[in-house]
C-alpha cells in the first residue's frame, strides 16, 4: 500500500470513521465494564471458591446457595447432545455438497441453508413443544417431555443449517492442489477425501464447530420453554435442567432490584458466559487463520 | 431490478411513516404491572374498556406483585396488579418517595395446589403435610413422594411454583408455612405462571401451586389437590378449590383477596379515574370468565365508595394477622373510620 | 472433487458413502419441511386481516398481533438507524484507515477495536439483553421503552455488521484502488471509486443479515420488558412496546389450542419479515455479481 500524506478531506473522513469506531468500541466497553462491575459486586458477597465448585444453585428465595456447577452441567448437557445430533449428518451433508453434488443442487441447497439458518430460536422453542415432544413420544414412549435431551435435540437441529453452510464453505475452499495431487498419485476419490482434503480442512472445520458451540451455549428460548427450569448438578440427560442462559432470563423477567443478590447473580453468570464465548470466539478465529494460511485457495 | 428497488423503498417508506411519530412527546398511557394472577382480569377489563374508549392507551405486564409495587413506588406505572397486600416496608418506601396510593380489593382468588393428571395417588393434603413439603427445612432434603406419605411411590417429586417476586408465593408462604420467608428455594420457579403450568402438565411426577385461573386453563392435564385446613369449625375434611368454596371461605387457608394499587397523585388523573370506575363496575361479570371470584355485592359497594372518596393508604396498616382477617370486616371498618377523617395516611 | 474431472467410476465404498450422505440430506430436508408444514397447518387458518390488524384479546380467536408487528418493524428501523452507519463506518475505519495508517498509535487502536468487536460477536443475546436492562432501562432510566429495546438490539447488531462489512471489504480486489492512488487520488477517492462499488453488495448483505438476526430475538426483549398486552401501537420512543418474538413466546407457553394457533400464525408473520431481509440481500448480491461479471467480460 502506497503511503502518502493525507489530504485534508482524507483526514476529516478518517476522523469521522474513527469516531464511529470509537462509539462502537465505547458501547462494547461500557457493556463489558458493567458486566465486570456487577460481577465484582457479586463476588464481594459470594466466595469465588463456593461459586465455581458448589454443586447447588439456589439463588432465589431464601437460604441462597450460589454454586454454578448445576448450571454448567445444564448448559454442557445441551451442548453435548446438540453436537452429537448435528455433527454426523452435518459433516456428511457438507462433504456431499462440496465434493459430490451437482452445481445446481449445491447452489439451491446453499440458498435454502442460508435462509433456514435465519430462523429465530423462539420458533424452535415453539417447534420443541409441538413437533419434538410428540415425535419423541412416538419414537420412545415414556420419555420425559422436558429434559436436556429434548432441548439438546432441537438445539442441534437449530444449529445444523449454519454448520452445514459453513463447513461446506471450508471444504470447498481447500485448495485443489490437495485433490489434484492426491488423485495424480493414484488415490481414489474416497482416499483423497479422507486422507488429503479433510485433514487439510481440519482447522477450518474445528473453527466452525466452535462457532456452532458458541451458538448452542448462547441459545436461550428452547431451554426456557422446554428445559424445566430446574438447576441440578449431573449429566442425567433425561432430567429437567436449567442452563446459564435460562437463569438470566429468569432473573430478567422477574424484575429484581439492581442491588439484590439475584440481580448480581445474573451478572456473575453473564460474566461467565461472556468470558467463555469470547475466548471460544478468539480460538475459532485463530483456527480459521491457521486454516486459510495452510490450505486455503 | 429497478422495480424491486422501488418496492423495497415503498416498504421502507411505509415503515418510516409508521414510526415517524416516535419523535413526538410522550402521550398519556396507563401502564399496569404486577401479579400474574390478576393479569387475566386486567386484560379482560381493558379489552371491554376499549370498546367504548377506543383511543385509550393501556399496556399490561405481569412480572410479579413485588416488581409491580416497586415500580409504582418509583412512579414508573399507574396501576399495580397485586395478589398480596402491601407490606409495611413497601409502605415506608412509598411515603419516602412521596407516592400516595389507593388500595382497591377487586376479587377473590384461591391458590390451588395441583398435580399432573396422571398422578393417581395424591388426592388431598393437610396443611401440615403441605407445610412439610414446601418448608425451607425441606430444601434439598424432601425429594421423594414417599417422604410425604410412606405409601406413596418412591419417586422423585418435582416442584413448580411462581417466581420470587410473586405475591402468590409470598401469600402461600405466610398462609401455609407461617413465614413469608420460610419457603424452600429449590423448585422450578418462573414469574410466568403459564410456564409453570406448562412444566407441570408435562411432568407426571410434579406438584405445583398457582392461581385458580391457571388451573382452569389447564384443566385437562392437571388435577386439583383438596386441602384440609385441620380446622373443624371451617368445614371438616379436605376441601377442593372452586368458585363456591373460595367465595364462602371454606377453602382455607389459600383463599385470598386480590388488589389494585393505584397511584393516587399520578399525572394521569381523569383518564385513570374513569378507567378504574369501569374496572370496578365490570369485575362482577368478567371475574368468572377468567377464573377469579368477584367480591360479594355489599363489599363491592364499599370498594367503589373507597375509590370515589379518594381514600389513600392501606387498610392493612397496623393489623397483625393480615391474611386471616376478612377483607369484608376491614373494608367496613376502614370506610367508617376514613369517613370521619377523609384521609388515611399510614 | 466435482471440479476435478477424474474419469474413474465410483467404487463400492464411494457408492455407499454417497448414498449415506444423500440419505442425511433427504432426512434433513424432510425434517425441515415437516417444520414448515406444521407451522402452516397450525397457523395459516388463523392468519387473516383480523389477526394482522387487531389487538390482543382474552379470547384467543379474537386476538391480533398489530402492536407486536408494528413494534418489531419499528425496532428494526431504529436498529438500522443506530447500528448501520456506526457499524459500517467502524468497519471502514478498522479495515481501511486503521490498518494502513502511518501512525503507530492508530494502528494499535485499530487492532484493539478489531479484537474487542470480534469477541463481542459471539456474546449470547441474553447477555446483551441483561446488560441492556442494566444500562438502558435502569441506569439511564429509559424504562421499559421502545428506545431502550432498540439501543439494546443495536449494540447487539453493531459487532455483526462490522464483521460482515469487513468480510465484504476484504473480499474485494485492490487493483482499482491502488491504480487510483498511483494516479494521485486521495485515500478516500481511491476507496470510493476502487473498493466501494464492488463491496457494496457485501455491505448490504451484511447489514440485512444483522437485521434478520436482530428482528427475531426474543430473549433480549423479554429482559428489557416488552409488554404482553397493549391496546395501542407503540408510537413514541419512550412508550411501552411489544414485539412479535415475545408474543410468539407468550402464545407458545399458554395452554389452549387457540393460543398455539396464534403463536403459529405470528411465526408465519415473522418469517416473511426475516426472509424479506435475507431475500433482498441474496437478490441484490446475485444481481451485482452478474453485473460485475458482465463488466469484467467487456
Amino acid at each position: 500500500m502506497i503511503r502518502q500524506t493525507d489530504s485534508p478531506g482524507d483526514t476529516l473522513i478518517g476522523a469521522v470513521l474513527f469516531v464511529a469506531a470509537l462509539l462502537a468500541a465505547a458501547v462494547s466497553l461500557s457493556l463489558i465494564g458493567l458486566l465486570a462491575a456487577g460481577s465484582i459486586e457479586f463476588f464481594r458477597e459470594v466466595s469465588l471458591f463456593e461459586f465455581f465448585t458448589g454443586t447447588v444453585w439456589n439463588p432465589l428465595f431464601f437460604q441462597k446457595q450460589f454454586g454454578i456447577l448445576p448450571l454448567v452441567t445444564g448448559t454442557l448437557s445441551v451442548v453435548i447432545i446438540a453436537v452429537l445430533v448435528s455433527v454426523g449428518p452435518g459433516i456428511l451433508i457438507s462433504i456431499y455438497l462440496s465434493e459430490f453434488a451437482s452445481d445446481s443442487l449445491r447452489n439451491i441447497m446453499l440458498t435454502v441453508l442460508e435462509i433456514v439458518s435465519g430462523i429465530p430460536t423462539v420458533v424452535y422453542g415453539f417447534l420443541t413443544l409441538f413437533w419434538a415432544t410428540p415425535v419423541l413420544k412416538k419414537l420412545v414412549p415414556g420419555l420425559p417431555a422436558f429434559s436436556a435431551f429434548s432441548v439438546g435435540i432441537m438445539t442441534g437441529l437449530m444449529v445444523l443449517p449454519v454448520l452445514i453452510y459453513l463447513w461446506e464453505a471450508v471444504i470447498s475452499s481447500v485448495s485443489d492442489r490437495y485433490r489434484q495431487g492426491s488423485l495424480m498419485l493414484g488415490a481414489d476419490r474416497m482416499q483423497t477425501l479422507f486422507r488429503a482434503v479433510l485433514p487439510a480442512a481440519m482447522p477450518g472445520l474445528l473453527s466452525v464447530l466452535i462457532l456452532a458451540i458458541i451458538r448452542v451455549i448462547g441459545e436461550t428460548m428452547i431451554a426456557v420453554i422446554a428445559g424445566g427450569q430446574k438447576a441440578e448438578f449431573g449429566f442425567d440427560f433425561l432430567a429437567p435442567i436449567q442452563t446459564m442462559t435460562a437463569f438470566i432470563i429468569q432473573v430478567g423477567m422477574g424484575d429484581f432490584p439492581p442491588d439484590s443478590m439475584e440481580y448480581q447473580g445474573a451478572f456473575a453468570i453473564a460474566g461467565v458466559l461472556a468470558v467463555t464465548t469470547m475466548s471460544l470466539s478468539l480460538l475459532s478465529r485463530y483456527l480459521r487463520r491457521a486454516f486459510s494460511e495452510r490450505s486455503g485457495r | 431490478m429497478p422495480r424491486f428497488s422501488l418496492i423495497s423503498f415503498f416498504i421502507l417508506g411505509f415503515l418510516i411513516v409508521q414510526s415517524v411519530s416516535c419523535l413526538g412527546p410522550s402521550s398519556s398511557v396507563i401502564r399496569i404491572e404486577g401479579s400474574s394472577t390478576l393479569y387475566p382480569l386486567s386484560v379482560a377489563v381493558t379489552e371491554e374498556y376499549i370498546r367504548s374508549h377506543g383511543d385509550a392507551r393501556i399496556a399490561i405486564g405481569f412480572s410479579g406483585t413485588g416488581g409491580g409495587i416497586r415500580k409504582i413506588i418509583q412512579g414508573e406505572i399507574e396501576i399495580t396488579d397485586a395478589s398480596r397486600p402491601i407490606t409495611p416496608e413497601e409502605k415506608r418506601l412509598a411515603s419516602q418517595s412521596g407516592v400516595q396510593f389507593t388500595e382497591l380489593p377487586v376479587a377473590y382468588d384461591g391458590i390451588v395446589v395441583a398435580v399432573n393428571a396422571a398422578n393417581t395417588w395424591c388426592e388431598a393434603l393437610s396443611v401440615s403435610e403441605l407445610k412439610r413439603i414446601w418448608d425451607l427445612e425441606s430444601q434439598n432434603r424432601l425429594n421423594l413422594w414417599s417422604q410425604i406419605r410412606p405409601e406413596w411411590p418412591e419417586e422423585r417429586i418435582y416442584l413448580f411454583g411462581p417466581g420470587a417476586n410473586s405475591g402468590t408465593v409470598h401469600y402461600f408462604s405466610r398462609a401455609v408455612i407461617g413465614d413469608a420467608q420460610g419457603i424452600r428455594g429449590d423448585f422450578s420457579s418462573s414469574e410466568d405462571d403459564n410456564l409453570t403450568a406448562l412444566s407441570l402438565r408435562n411432568n407426571p411426577l410434579g406438584m405445583g401451586f398457582f392461581g385458580y385461573s391457571y388451573y382452569q386453563k389447564n384443566r385437562d392435564s392437571l388435577k386439583l389437590v383438596a386441602i384440609d385446613d385441620e380446622n373443624p369449625s371451617n368445614g371438616a375434611g379436605p376441601v377442593k378449590p372452586g368458585v363456591q368454596t373460595i367465595m364462602d371461605g371454606t377453602y382455607q387457608p389459600l383463599s385470598r383477596p386480590l388488589f389494585l394499587y393505584v397511584w393516587a397523585n399520578s399525572p394521569e388523573g381523569r383518564g385513570l379515574d374513569e378507567f378504574l370506575e369501569f374496572y370496578l363496575d365490570n369485575v362482577p361479570w368478567l371475574a368468572n370468565e377468567v377464573g377469579l371470584v368477584p367480591l360479594p355485592p355489599d363489599l363491592h359497594v364499599l370498594v367503589v365508595d373507597r375509590l370515589r372518596r379518594g381514600i389513600t393508604g392501606s387498610m392493612f396498616s397496623n393489623r397483625a394477622d393480615r391474611y386471616r382477617s376478612s377483607v369484608a370486616a376491614l373494608l367496613k371498618q376502614d370506610v367508617q373510620e376514613s369517613g370521619k377523617r377523609n384521609d388515611s395516611a399510614d | 472433487m466435482r471440479r476435478i474431472m477424474d474419469g474413474s467410476s465410483p467404487n463400492r465404498l464411494e457408492k455407499w458413502f454417497v448414498l449415506l450422505c444423500q440419505g442425511c440430506l433427504v432426512l434433513f430436508l424432510l425434517i425441515f419441511l415437516s417444520f414448515l408444514l406444521l407451522l402452516l397447518i397450525m397457523g395459516l387458518p388463523r392468519l387473516d386481516w383480523e389477526f394482522i390488524f387487531g389487538f390482543q384479546s382474552r379470547f384467543p380467536d379474537q386476538s391480533g398481533a398489530l402492536s407486536a408487528l408494528t413494534g418489531t418493524c419499528e425496532l428494526v428501523l431504529l436498529v438500522l438507524l443506530f447500528a448501520c452507519p456506526i457499524g459500517i463506518a467502524a468497519a471502514f475505519f478498522i479495515q481501511e484507515y486503521g490498518e494502513n495508517s502511518s501512525s503507530m498509535a492508530l494502528r494499535m487502536i485499530s487492532r484493539f477495536f478489531d479484537l474487542l468487536l470480534t469477541s463481542m460477536e459471539g456474546l449470547p443475546s441474553v447477555v446483551y439483553g441483561f446488560l441492556g436492562l442494566a444500562l438502558f432501562v435502569n441506569i439511564l432510566s429509559m424504562g421499559r421503552s421502545l428506545l431502550a429495546a432498540a439501543l439494546t438490539l443495536a449494540s447487539m447488531a453493531v459487532p455483526i455488521i462490522i464483521s460482515n462489512s469487513r468480510n465484504a471489504l476484504r473480499s474485494v480486489s485492490r487493483e482499482k484502488q491502488e491504480t487510483a492512488l498511483c494516479l494521485g487520488a486521495t485515500k478516500w477517492q481511491a476507496f470510493k471509486a476502487g473498493v466501494l462499488p464492488e463491496a457494496l453488495p457485501g455491505l448490504v448483505t451484511g447489514t440485512c443479515l444483522a437485521m434478520g438476526r436482530v428482528a427475531g430475538e426474543a430473549a433480549p426483549l423479554l429482559m428489557v420488558g416488552a409488554f404482553s398486552y397493549m391496546t395501542f401501537v407503540p408510537d413514541r420512543l419512550l412508550s411501552p412496546f411489544a414485539a412479535l418474538p415475545v408474543d410468539i413466546y407468550n402464545w407458545t407457553v399458554q395452554a389452549g389450542g387457540g393460543e398455539h394457533a396464534n403463536g403459529s400464525a405470528a411465526i408465519l408473520l415473522l418469517i416473511p419479515i426475516l426472509v424479506f431481509f435475507n431475500a433482498i440481500s441474496v437478490i441484490w448480491r446475485r444481481h451485482w455479481e452478474k453485473q460485475t461479471a458482465e463488466d469484467k467480460a467487456k
